[in-house]
């Protein structure tokens, strides 16, 4: 639940005398691998700036002196790893994660116009950004109920709305720009509002049919 | 007194109508994530981070507060009500809470849990504020060497008395220091490891990185697990104890605010400790120590008591040196941050009324929890229906509108999602992200006093150890090192951790 220190996902490196659960790929071994690829890649990343001298230390001195250390680390990871085994990593799946990061893309092309090369994305706003994020959320659980998300989704959007956009003011797209073209004289927040209103009659009477439907059953 | 004069200020900020306003919205919110099931106060708090910027500091750090406390308060109900505890000092509360509400005294279990966190917040306050001025005074007298040397020493402590692998928690500390280090160099202006990229020119935002390593990635990592929940269905019954009830838990409660108050001070998770340490006492001293883990109010008094108390001082450290003792005040210190205001021990004189403001406002939040959420109780039981199956779009969106509400760039919105792939595989071989953060955050403070204590020093290394101070504190740093890795040592801290698990 919460990520608080206090969990630890496994024991110590070296406690695990005895125990080769894990198979060469072992946490030790991916672990100490993942960190000496972290320091090779900040040494590479660092380039020729200076580390300077003890008397006046450079740019690079102290993240050339973390990764060093990192990479130490590393290497003792992947000794250990190799010589007494470790933990066996869990099974790491592929759907949830990219249908969670496909919602975050699709979000994020779609709140505002973007410039891909030759190709612009269409920019939406809140109004679509956030529901179409919901609605692609939702593939990443095997159940799903189109109706439960379709409310959240209106609901949340609204909500987010006048949270962000009409409460505390911040700079964000909440609708497509040409559609203040159909409300002449009227300001962007006047707009907002009528969204937003727009939104939750939506949910709501989304919700009635739910309930609706739960009375048929 | 100087005492009361400082109370005095604080409160005169704490209860300016807007403040009042906010510490109430951080109570509510808190304790509404807080009940939720698999959303902990780490996630929380990063993902209300951007709400937070339009206000002012002290209003903004109140209400962060809040938030903190408030989930604090709300795992227990769920600990309670469901016997799953909504964040990790719960935990212990699940024994005899849920014990109890399955005998139909839910009722008096949540009451004695608000009441004897009302008392530890009460006096764990009183402790903060006495405490505030002498510790900083202190950390005056601290040169730029010295300074390094507690941060490090802070760091090594928040590693070893955390649980988990000592060696992984330090990787992810560097990793986090050299995270910090992307960007631009604040002293030279050359651009570091941003392989010429503009966007992360000026570094990697604090509230992507937190919103994507907690959380996206949380969301990554509860996705895997089918949920169980087990809403207690008797009624939960009258609220406030009766007389035999108090007596029976005025002196846990006493221990456990003790307890919690002095582990709560100590870097890592104190505050997790804390119930722990104080169920074990009340068991050792109960006469009957077989009715434990039948529904014990002891066991609910003692250890909601701890709770609090140490998350309350878990605020010291933070205030007073700006050393961030845990995740959640490594987000505050980066709030700080994002507002201008440099965490250490000037942060009591440069800005009075935040400081007093925001500890006159925790013991009105600790009173507004009590006064509030006890009548509120049926409508938190409610929120435990809602499925994670809706619980989750609505977190990726938050955070998603959140990131891109403070710069309006798209980018950050795919960089929350990279952090949290990170974070989930992080997790996934062994690594836990919250010494990562740590690092994070204290970076950059590192680097300058590094820099500046060896410039003074005419770049002498051995500043570090000729400082009396500085010396002191890297001892205690690798002595508590050295010890955590001992074969003997490392076993009994692997027993104790693996019991609070």
């Amino acid at each position: 639940m919460s990520q608080d220190l206090s969990q630890p996902p496994t024991s110590e490196l070296t406690s695990q005398r005895g125990h080769h659960k894990g198979g060469l790929l072992n946490q030790n071994v991916v672990g100490g691998a993942c960190l000496i690829g972290l320091a090779v890649a900040a040494f590479l990343a660092l380039g020729d700036i200076s580390s300077g001298t003890l008397r006046s230390l450079g740019a690079g001195g102290m993240p050339r002196g973390t990764a060093f250390l990192i990479g130490l680390i590393g290497v003792g990871m992947v000794v250990v790893g190799i010589f007494r085994g470790g933990e066996a990593i869990p099974r790491v799946s592929l759907r949830g994660p990219a249908i969670i990061m496909l919602a975050l893309i699709v979000f994020a092309f779609t709140i505002r116009p973007t410039a891909i090369g030759p190709v612009t994305t269409p920019g939406f706003g809140i109004v679509a950004a956030g529901p179409l994020a919901v609605l692609i959320a939702g593939f990443a659980e095997r159940e799903r109920d189109w109706l439960d998300l379709s409310i959240l989704a209106a609901a949340l959007t609204a909500f987010c709305i006048l949270l962000f956009g009409y409460l505390l003011n911040l700079p964000m797209p909440a609708f497509p720009v040409s559609w203040l073209d159909y409300f002449p004289g009227w300001t962007q927040r006047q707009v907002m509002l009528v969204v937003s209103g727009g939104l939750l009659i939506v949910a709501l009477g989304l919700f009635l049919i739910r309930l609706q439907r739960k009375g048929d059953v | 007194m100087d005492l009361i004069e400082n109370l005095g200020l604080g409160f005169s900020v704490a209860l300016s109508l807007q403040n009042l306003g906010l510490c109430l919205l951080g109570c509510m919110v808190g304790t509404l994530i807080g009940v939720l099931p698999g959303v902990g106060p780490i996630a929380t708090i990063a993902m209300l981070l951007p709400i937070t910027f339009g206000l002012d500091p002290t209003g903004a750090l109140i209400m962060l507060a809040g938030i903190y406390y408030g989930a604090q308060y709300g795992g227990s109900t769920t600990a309670i009500l469901v016997n799953i505890p909504g964040e990790a000092t719960a935990v212990i509360t699940t024994l005899d809470g849920h014990a109890m509400a399955r005998r139909g005294r839910a009722g008096i279990a949540l009451g004695i849990a608000a009441i004897g966190s009302f008392f530890a917040g009460t006096v764990a306050t009183l402790i903060i504020a006495a405490l505030g001025r002498p510790l900083t005074e202190l950390a005056m007298l601290f040169r730029p060497a010295d300074y390094f040397s507690l941060m490090v020493m802070g760091l090594v402590l928040a590693v070893v008395l955390a649980g988990g692998s000592v060696i992984r928690a330090v990787a992810m500390v560097l990793a986090g220091v050299l995270l910090s280090c992307v960007g631009t160099d604040i002293q030279t202006g050359e651009a570091r490891m941003t392989l010429g990229w503009l966007t992360i020119a000026d570094g990697i935002d604090f509230s992507v990185l937190a919103m994507g390593i907690f959380g996206i990635a949380e969301i990554l990592r509860n996705l895997e697990v089918t949920e169980v929940r087990d809403v207690a269905r008797e009624r939960i019954g009258r609220l406030l104890p009766g007389r035999e009830e108090l007596s029976q838990s005025a002196k846990p409660i006493l221990r456990g605010t003790a307890l919690g108050a002095i582990l709560g001070l100590l870097p890592g998770n104190g505050a997790v400790l804390g119930p722990f340490a104080s169920y074990a006492l009340e068991k050792r001293m109960a006469k009957d120590p077989s009715r434990f883990g039948q529904g014990a109010i002891e066991g609910v008094a003692g250890p909601e008591a701890a709770n609090n108390a140490g998350a309350q001082t878990s605020f010291i450290p933070m205030l007073t040196l700006g050393i961030p003792p845990n995740a959640v005040m490594a987000l505050m210190v980066g709030a700080m941050t994002i507002f201008g205001i440099v965490p250490g021990p000037q942060v009591i004189t440069q800005h009075p009324q935040l400081f007093w403001g925001m500890i006159a406002s925790m013991w009105l939040g600790n009173l507004m929890l009590l006064l509030i959420n006890l009548p509120l109780v049926g409508l938190w039981v409610r929120l435990l229906k809602v499925p994670y199956r809706l619980m989750y779009p609505t977190i990726l969106v938050f955070c998603s509108v959140g990131i891109y509400s403070i710069n309006s760039q798209i980018t950050d919105v795919l960089f929350i999602g990279f952090f949290g792939y990170v974070g989930y595989l992080l997790v996934k071989v062994g690594f836990e992200p919250a010494p990562l953060l740590l690092g994070f955050v204290l970076g950059a403070l590192m680097e300058e006093n590094l820099r500046r204590a060896l410039v003074l020093s005419r770049g002498d290394p051995l500043v570090f150890i000729s400082s009396p101070i500085s010396a002191v504190l890297l001892l205690i740093s690798v002595v508590m090192l050295g010890l955590a890795l001992l074969p003997s040592v490392r076993r009994e801290r692997d027993e104790v951790f693996a019991e609070a698990d």
